[in-house]
């Protein structure tokens, strides 16, 4: 026998395992998410739901009840300055019913993500959720995590969403006290940016903070004055993108040298073509990756679903 | 910002210091090679829980990653090889068992019972007899190197060990492995 039979042999043994499958793995993975989501820092939250966004151009078909969208003349924007100037004016332009803080919202999200052919991949990750958020955060949310259509057999769970003790969330109630001074909200929006892409320089931080911030439900007369601040940025562009759910919108798109090793990153917030509603995002890491999100269906809702009160798990953020 | 896609292990680990659900992607990378290799120690019945452990004890150590190390793989099966020895017990049995009778004993269908029985190389049961009559610690080497695929430095950092008793303890198990399987020559050792 030479030096190695004993490690080829040894590497035999038991070696017909199978690899296990993704349905195996899922209790596991859950009771990991599960105490990840007791550790999230505010708006550290899942993909698309950190950028999840209230549009400000809606209409309310009732108090309580589903919103519309008002649909405004389509005229093709020469620049990504323009498309924001539009999406701004939308928002104020357009009847809000303004939640009471005792309200929820209540909408449903898609995210995924999917890397490049040849870019060694995770597997795509999809989230397929249904939410209910407090207006105020005085009140548990609802967290209905669905399998994503293109993943038929994964895992499906219902929790409450409370808030963590001692942690500073900011709340749809908490952003109508956010300055309407355009200089100190730009610095807002930079702090918050800095949060995430830290020393980078303030163009870059204030963008982060505006696609961080449109990912919570924001006031209207909020939201167009950071499309108004997002439309002095230097480096945005116009391009048609499709978003998570593949509608197809127009995106204002900024580039930078986020990418891995500083290489190229552009981040998007897509738009209605003719509302201009902000649909959703992505992110695009040329010759890696992408990262998409879309929201579908916000309303306005007094109560949790009556089957709420029977959950057992719960998690704070 | 960085897609997940893209990150090294140990980038992901550094970013799930401030988007803890981050982790999940690690667990997405890693998870079906620690569940493989701790089924292979321990059989069907345990390997849901220890991996289970295996991922929330890595994910409460996150801050304690040291990111100079990109792969975190040797750092996993470092953490579920602590595991593992919870069920020491569990484990010699099963070694104990196909020693005896060429059969495991979590294996529950009979016609495959059957056919590994028939199968089972007259190597294979004295081999299994010398993995139960290792020491843990070097079983542990043994079977990092052997059925993880780690190198002797990626063991070193798995088990938070020197690379020479990383060597030693290889040097040991493996003499005791040719041994039973009737080596002349089992104090040989493979470059590292």
């Amino acid at each position: 026998m030479n030096e190695l039979t004993d490690l080829t042999e040894l590497r035999d043994l038991f070696a017909d395992n199978p690899h296990p499958t993704a349905d195996r793995l899922a209790p596991a993975r859950t009771a990991l998410l599960a105490e990840a989501r007791t550790k999230r820092r505010p708006r550290a939250r899942a993909i698309g739901l950190r950028r999840l966004m209230l549009a400000g151009s809606l209409v309310a078909a009732m108090t309580v009840g589903v919103i519309t969208v008002q649909t405004f003349n389509p005229s093709a924007p020469a620049s990504a300055a323009e498309v924001l100037r539009l999406a701004a004016e939308a928002a104020t332009a357009t009847p809000w019913p303004e939640p009471r803080d005792d309200q929820y919202f209540h909408y449903e999200w898609i995210a995924e993500s999917r890397a490049e052919k040849g870019v060694r991949n995770v597997g795509p990750r999809h989230i397929n959720g249904e939410v209910w958020e407090s207006v105020d955060g005085s009140r548990p949310g609802v967290l209905w995590h669905k399998p994503a259509k293109s993943i038929p057999r994964g895992n499906e769970y219902k929790e409450l969403l409370t808030r963590c003790p001692g942690r500073a969330y900011v709340t749809y109630a908490d952003f109508r006290g956010w300055p309407a001074d355009q200089e100190q909200l730009r610095r807002k929006l930079a702090e918050r940016g800095n949060e995430s892409v830290a020393n980078k320089d303030a163009a870059t931080q204030t963008w982060n903070g505006v696609v961080s911030t449109l990912g919570t439900p924001v006031p209207p007369k909020l939201q167009a004055a950071i499309f108004k601040i997002a439309a002095t940025l230097p480096g945005i562009e116009t391009e048609e993108l499709k978003d998570a759910t593949g509608k197809s919108g127009i995106a204002v798109t900024r580039v930078d040298n986020l990418g891995p090793g500083g290489s190229i990153s552009r981040e998007s917030l897509i738009f209605d073509k003719t509302s201009y509603v902000l649909l959703g995002g992505q992110e695009l890491v040329p010759g890696h990756g992408r990262e998409l999100w879309s929201i579908t269906r916000l309303r306005i809702t007094d109560v949790l679903p009556a089957w709420s009160t029977s959950l057992k798990r719960t998690s704070c953020f | 910002m960085p897609l997940s896609t893209t990150l090294s292990d140990a980038a992901l680990i550094e970013r799930s210091w401030r988007d803890p659900e981050d982790f999940a992607l690690l667990f997405d990378r890693h998870a079906g090679h620690i569940h493989r290799y701790v089924a292979r120690r321990l059989g069907d019945d345990t390997v849901d829980d220890v991996v289970s452990e295996t991922f929330l004890a890595a994910f409460r150590q996150r801050r304690d990653y040291d990111t100079a190390r990109p792969e975190a793989l040797p750092w996993l099966y470092g953490i579920t090889t602590n595991f593992i020895r919870r069920h020491q017990r569990a484990e010699l049995h099963r070694y104990k068992a196909y020693s005896k009778m060429g059969v495991l004993p979590d294996a529950d269908d009979a016609a495959e019972q059957a056919l590994e029985r028939a199968s089972a190389h007259a190597v294979r049961r004295p081999l299994a007899q010398a993995l139960a009559s290792l020491k843990a610690r070097d079983r542990d080497v043994l079977l990092l190197v052997a059925w993880a695929d780690l190198t002797y430095e990626e063991v070193a950092d798995a088990l938070s060990i020197p690379i020479g008793t990383v060597r030693s303890r290889l040097n040991r198990a493996r003499a005791i492995v040719r041994n039973a399987l009737g080596s002349t020559d089992p104090t040989m050792e493979q470059a590292s």
